[in-house]
């Protein structure tokens, strides 16, 4: 009797692993997704690669389901009786496998839909990227599924499914830690860590990069498990490497960066009215809060020579933001969440408008407490969050002439601007 | 009760599997070392380090998960010998046998590396009974084939969400958390004796 594969798959989704693989994905994406609100609080843009990183956790699951369920018919001493059916080998040994790869695939997305629902499209801009990221996530975790039955069914023990679970995670580990090293091989790896920047996106040729490598290893596991000889084995390489090979010049473009410029999200939305104040369109609803606080902070640095005579939020990495740039600009830097006024007001004077330095040179506090020394003088409020120094510091400050404070506030703004090594000392 | 005979003892240890375990866990011993070498030498965080010593500790207690019930159970309960002294023997000669493997295993890495959390023996021990104590207590539910998930998902669940401070999630971090940690110490004693008295009484199905 020949089972057509529909039914055969509708069986394997409600009998075999897979509706246990599928439930343990969901219940530990919804687990690692409420642990990591804050990460996707931006909506769409940040749902997606938080679940990228999820991975890191999930495709090593898929990987040891696969495996166990390839070591099925083995467990359960039936392999002579199901190779004897009449049956192509393919549809024996690859519709197990797909049920698998169903049940994890719907799991995923069906959670990564719910939470969609829940955190709404927020900063989403209409642009395809996210759901690139998400699909080639997917796609990960279901040729992990397919590389998992074909070691399931190569390897015969009942170990190799927790081995192969704890070899992958550590592999992850491994290629995430070279993150420190700047290698495009990182991009091999499942897992994407963000960007930290709501105006940049993962470059297209990287998702089609992990698309190849991805389809190649599904292609590797497909052959390994409906494998039955040395020979055909050792074919199994063959897609892995073409895939490799295919993948390769596009990850290790753009020096192996996994980001770039989202130009959607990077487009400046201006306020009406002078003077001029402009955000990203990815951060275009905090315009409405920004506006008078930089107008604010705009006005009070007029009585210094060279005030920048706009406000413009910041993009790029972070070598891109620090300090330098053009003086006529007051740069905005918008923080995670929902900032009030305030917070903003204060952020925006810190330092005259000076964007802080990468590193700096005389120490961190030195450069810490001149900030934030000038930026209570600005607004003519008490030095916060800065220790009994930084107060004393302003105190002096303020008793000298208004002509002689707006001089030292002049000089210590070209200095915080070149990194200098002692702006505190240039302060009474 | 008939003493344990020499070859009573290498029956057992053939009936579960016992030389592709011991294969499998001299592997893991090795490994572990080595991946904590490469990876410090490629500048990984000594954090990641630690990482990789307490996911050896979960391979090699989920190794040892596989032998705590034979290929029979129906056929051993018919033997003249005591179901709960055998499991609680077999139970303590797996855990002690993975937990001396892989600190020789930590002690080849070179004992201590800089670092928030020092590899440390003692860690390597007490990890060995939090996570052998939570694969005995869950054994007799999920089975001894599918005992593994317990250690290994618990262990991989702790390093992507990473260690918690207060509460039962100090608790659940106790692998995680560093040797000199009281909390963890009291965890896993707590847990190796009720996961192994789960065990001993009730036995784990295939």
């Amino acid at each position: 009797v020949v089972t057509v594969p529909g039914r055969q798959l509708r069986v394997e989704l409600r009998r075999s692993t897979a509706p246990v693989a599928g439930a343990a994905a969901a219940a530990l994406l919804v687990l690692l997704l409420g642990v990591r609100r804050d990460e996707w609080a931006n909506g769409w843009t940040g749902l997606a690669l938080t679940s990228r990183n999820d991975l890191t956790v999930l495709v090593p699951l898929a990987l040891a389901a696969g495996c166990w369920q390839g070591g099925r018919e083995r467990r359960a001493r039936t392999e002579e009786l199901v190779a004897s059916t009449s049956r192509p080998v393919g549809q024996r040994v690859l519709t197990p496998a797909a049920a698998v790869a169903v049940a994890v695939c719907v799991a995923l997305a069906g959670v990564l839909l719910a939470a969609a629902v829940l955190g709404g499209p927020g900063s989403w801009l209409g642009q395809p990227w996210p759901l690139a990221v998400v699909a080639v996530g997917v796609l990960s975790a279901v040729a992990a599924v397919f590389v998992g039955v074909g070691l399931g069914r190569w390897l015969r023990s009942n170990l190799v499914a927790p081995l192969a679970l704890i070899v992958l995670f550590v592999l992850v580990l491994a290629f995430t830690a070279t993150y420190y090293v700047d290698s495009w091989s990182r991009l091999l790896a499942p897992a994407l860590e963000g960007s930290g920047d709501d105006a940049r996106q993962v470059r297209p040729a990287v998702s089609a990069g992990q698309v190849m490598w991805f389809t190649g290893l599904l292609l590797a596991g497909a052959v390994l498990a409906v494998a039955a000889r040395w020979r055909t084995r050792v074919l199994a390489v063959l897609p892995a490497l073409a895939g490799f090979a295919l993948a390769v010049p596009l990850l290790s473009a753009a020096d192996g960066a996994a980001f770039a410029d989202d130009p959607v999200a990077a487009r400046l939305v201006c306020a009406s009215g002078r003077p001029a104040v402009c955000v990203t369109a990815v951060h275009q609803a905090a315009l409405l809060t920004v506006t008078d606080p930089a107008r604010d902070v705009l006005a009070r640095l007029q009585q210094l020579p060279d005030a920048p005579t706009r406000a413009v939020e910041q993009t790029g990495v972070p070598a891109d933001r620090a300090a330098g740039g053009p003086a006529d600009v007051l740069p905005i830097q918008l923080p995670q969440g929902r900032p009030d006024q305030e917070f903003l007001r204060q952020d925006l004077a810190d330092g005259l408008g000076v964007r802080p330095c990468l590193a700096s040179p005389g120490g961190p506090e030195n450069a810490f407490d001149a900030r934030m020394v000038a930026g209570a003088w600005l607004l003519g409020t008490p030095v916060v969050q800065a220790g009994r120094p930084a107060e004393q510091i302003l105190a002096r400050l303020r008793r000298l002439p208004e002509e002689e404070q707006r001089r030292r506030m002049t000089v210590l703004r070209a200095a915080l601007r070149a990194c200098d090594r002692d702006p505190l000392g240039l302060l009474p | 009760v008939r003493r344990p005979t020499h070859r009573g003892v290498l029956l057992h240890a053939r009936s579960r599997g016992a030389a592709t375990t011991g294969v499998a866990l001299l592997a893991v011993a090795c490994l572990a070392p080595l991946t904590g070498r490469a990876l410090m030498r490629a500048g990984a965080d000594p954090g990641v380090v630690f990482h990789v010593q307490v996911l050896a500790v979960a391979a090699g207690v989920a190794l040892s998960g596989a032998g705590l019930t034979g290929a029979d159970p129906d056929l051993e309960t018919t033997t003249a010998r005591s179901g709960p002294r055998l499991r609680l023997a077999h139970l303590a000669v797996a855990l002690l046998v993975t937990a001396g493997a892989l600190t020789l295993g930590v002690a080849a890495l070179g004992g201590r590396t800089p670092g928030p959390v020092a590899l440390d023996p003692l860690v390597t021990v007490r990890d060995v009974a939090l996570l052998g104590g939570a694969l005995a207590l869950t054994a007799p539910f999920l089975g001894a084939r599918l005992s593994w998930l317990t250690p290994t998902l618990w262990t991989l669940l702790l390093l992507a969400v990473g260690p918690r401070e207060h509460g039962w999630r100090l608790l659940a971090s106790a692998p995680l958390l560093p040797g000199a940690s009281t909390a963890a110490a009291v965890t896993a004693g707590g847990l190796l004796i009720v996961g192994a008295a789960n065990y001993v009484l009730r036995a784990a199905p295939r």
